[in-house]
């Protein structure tokens, strides 16, 4: 038996060895390379592509490596590339299509949800658009109030679009090829800190499941859902709380449209408490969804008034001034978790101090460097 | 008649008596969906997709109903997607502003003014990276221009050489709004020019001019690989938006009324 | 005015006198192909009206390919 033990750690010390660790944007970058080695049929287009910086190192030397046809820098052209990209894409083409800022999408909104969202609908299923929109959301360095939203109910709210919030290096990869993969529209909104955050991910070519949120943390004493880089933050309030024996059953949503509760509703039968922390906006928030679609079908599962953190209800400032107290912070979401626990008040004290004895001094506007993994 | 002259008549005749027919039995209140009539229109459709073969694509606005029956789409899948029937070309999800008939050639129809002139310059993208003989032709009226998107795909498709012709059929209305309201010329050929892109402006109610014209521009496209700009002035006989016409509303000149009434 | 020249314009009108011009015009033709039209329109929209609307548990098929 021992021996067998031995055999197992070993085994596991093996298969450690074997991860290969890389960043989400390496990821994405090896997904697009592959792929477009594998379907000649797949075009690139965006802003900035061929830009030195790659947009986040996701797109460096591909232009190298295809043609001009295949890779295409284009125009600041919003609403039109994302156009043109639809006319190739029920030609037999497929298209990915990135934007830098996810404000820079809002311009081509006309194109996505009228057309790329509706034309297999329409045309009761003759015209797919097999496109692929990649969007950069979130925050960071002051990009203030037309750099940095998190868009991605707005995209969430139309019928026929699939929208994807990956968090891990893994997903980053895996959805992509997804997407990729995906007959019809995909929109994938990358929060900019995550393309920092690494993970381990196979070389070869492989798909996430992008049907539903993944439970990334079992536990018994609350569900709490989130998405992309906040996903980290869970997890640094979650190790926390383990050496109070308090255990957060972490959700992350990963795909916000078709939104499948299932996940979600099975898990808080089971805590019967929710905290969903989300990157966008409070109000009108996936958070009221999913609440409102639980109430909607179970009105007395919770032992505790569900929450929801997102971001307060003004537009995003530039200034670290205020973008302190703007973006709620970890001591903020430990207290919302922490306030629908059933623990004395001293313990809720330790918990905070321990807390903050773990933060590390960081600014505001740059990510925790305890969030770059691996994960 | 030789074979030319019967095609032509044909198709302008079959345009002008369908058309006809959905305004006479539009009151009924059957067909329950907006349609934007191309009665007057005729010949712009009809001169330019004659020159088409099948293989060539195109792509066209709300008022759809010319560019579908002249590149040869099926007429009963358009009157039943009129009516919302099963059978219609979109199942009954469309209506009047989206018909499309893949097996001819005629790919998409769009209402939001100029947001199919982007899809059109894409499907002339993908003609150029397969290396395709066959060209686009995209339809808009005169309002299309003054979209943004239409500067954004002319700047694309000028850029990179793409075998497209845009057509702009100019019927001087959006809606109730002269273009002279709209714009600082009714020469919309300008607006090509600054593009890098060929053009020409005629009267787009003389179907034979209109066709050898745009079978030369056409030859061209293919040649070469190059957009063109064709400005087709034209006039709507009935209402912007319904079977009827609407000139005791005042909007369009009363001389025009009079010549109108038949 | 520029608009009076093109309202005499009726392109349907501009092709007949071209054809009488040019002699080609044939009354007989004309005829036959409006009455062949007549009689596509007429099955046309006597096929649509007595068609049916999609099933309306079809509302929801075709959102995301299957």
């Amino acid at each position: 038996m021992i021996i067998f033990l031995k055999f197992l750690h070993y085994k596991k010390m093996f298969m450690l060895n074997k991860k290969r660790i890389i960043s989400a944007s390496q990821a994405i970058l090896e997904a697009t390379d592959q792929f477009m080695k594998k379907d000649s049929n797949l075009v690139l287009m965006g802003e900035g592509i061929n830009d030195p910086k790659g947009i986040f190192g996701t797109t460096s030397n591909l232009s190298k490596k295809y043609s001009k046809n295949r890779v295409i820098e284009s125009p600041i052209s919003e609403n039109g590339i994302t156009g043109i990209a639809i006319g190739l894409a029920i030609n037999n083409f497929k298209v990915l299509l990135i934007h830098q800022r996810v404000e820079f999408a809002l311009l081509s909104i006309e194109q996505i949800f009228n057309n790329a969202a509706k034309s297999f609908y329409v045309t009761n299923g003759i015209h797919k658009v097999p496109l692929v929109i990649r969007m950069v959301i979130g925050r960071g360095w002051g990009q203030g109030p037309a750099h940095s939203q998190s868009l991605e109910t707005v995209f969430s709210y139309v019928p026929g679009l699939k929208v994807l919030i990956p968090s891990s290096a893994y997903d980053a990869k895996g959805m992509l090829v997804s997407a990729l993969r995906d007959p019809n529209p995909v929109l994938i909104l990358e929060h900019r800190w995550f393309h920092y955050v690494t993970g381990n991910v196979p070389k070869k070519i492989y798909q996430s499941d992008i049907t539903k949120p993944k439970i990334i943390s079992k536990g018994k004493d609350i569900t709490v859902v989130t998405s992309s880089y906040n996903v980290y933050e869970i997890i640094f309030c979650s190790e926390i709380l383990k050496k109070f024996n308090i255990n957060l059953e972490i959700i992350d949503l990963r795909v916000l449209r078709p939104l499948n509760t299932k996940p979600i509703i099975q898990s808080v039968k089971k805590t019967r408490k929710l905290i969903i922390f989300e990157t966008g906006n409070k109000i009108y928030g996936i958070g009221a969804e999913i609440i409102a679609s639980i109430l909607e079908k179970y009105h007395d599962v919770f032992d505790f008034p569900p929450s929801r953190i997102g971001l307060p209800d003004s537009p995003t400032p530039s200034t670290r001034g205020l973008a302190k107290v703007y973006y709620p912070n970890s001591i903020d979401i430990m207290k919302a978790i922490i306030k629908q626990l059933n623990v004395n008040v001293e313990v809720k004290k330790k918990i905070i101090s321990l807390l903050i004895s773990k933060l590390p001094s960081h600014e505001i506007d740059v990510p925790n460097p305890n969030f770059k993994g691996p994960f | 008649m030789n074979f030319l002259n019967n095609n032509l008549a044909k198709s302008l005749l079959r345009l002008r008596m369908v058309e006809n027919e959905i305004s006479k039995r539009y009151s009924y209140q059957e067909m329950r969906c907006p349609v934007h009539l191309s009665i007057g229109q005729e010949a712009a459709a009809v001169g330019v997709c004659n020159n088409l073969k099948i293989k060539d694509q195109v792509y066209s606005t709300h008022r759809c109903h010319s560019h579908y029956l002249a590149k040869g789409g099926n007429l009963q899948s358009m009157i039943s997607e009129i009516y919302g029937k099963k059978s219609g070309c979109c199942g009954g999800r469309g209506g009047s502003m989206h018909l499309m008939d893949i097996s001819v050639g005629m790919m998409l129809s769009l209402p939001i003014v100029a947001s199919v002139i982007p899809i059109a310059v894409g499907a002339a993208m993908s003609k150029k990276i397969n290396k395709s003989k066959n060209v686009v032709v995209v339809f808009f009226g005169d309002a299309a221009v003054e979209e943004g998107v239409f500067h954004e795909s002319a700047n694309f498709a000028s850029l990179h050489n793409l075998p497209i012709l845009f057509v702009c059929e100019n019927n001087r209305y959006s809606c109730f709004t002269d273009v002279s309201e709209r714009q600082p010329s009714e020469d919309l050929t300008r607006l090509a020019r600054s593009h890098n892109i060929e053009s020409i402006k005629m009267n787009g109610n003389d179907v034979i001019k209109v066709f050898n014209q745009s079978k030369k521009i056409i030859k061209k496209i293919k040649k070469y690989s190059k957009p063109f700009f064709l400005q087709l002035d034209t006039y709507r006989y009935v209402e912007h938006c319904g079977p009827d016409n609407d000139d005791h509303l005042n909007y369009r000149n009363k001389n025009e009324v009079k010549k109108m009434a038949k | 005015m520029k608009l009076k020249k093109w309202l005499n314009d009726d392109p349907i009108e501009n092709f007949l006198k071209y054809l009488k011009k040019k002699k080609q015009y044939d009354k007989k033709k004309i005829e036959v192909i409006k009455n062949e039209i007549a009689v596509e329109i007429k099955k046309s929209f006597d096929f649509a009206i007595n068609d049916n609307f999609p099933e309306v548990s079809s509302l929801q098929k075709n959102v995301y390919a299957q």
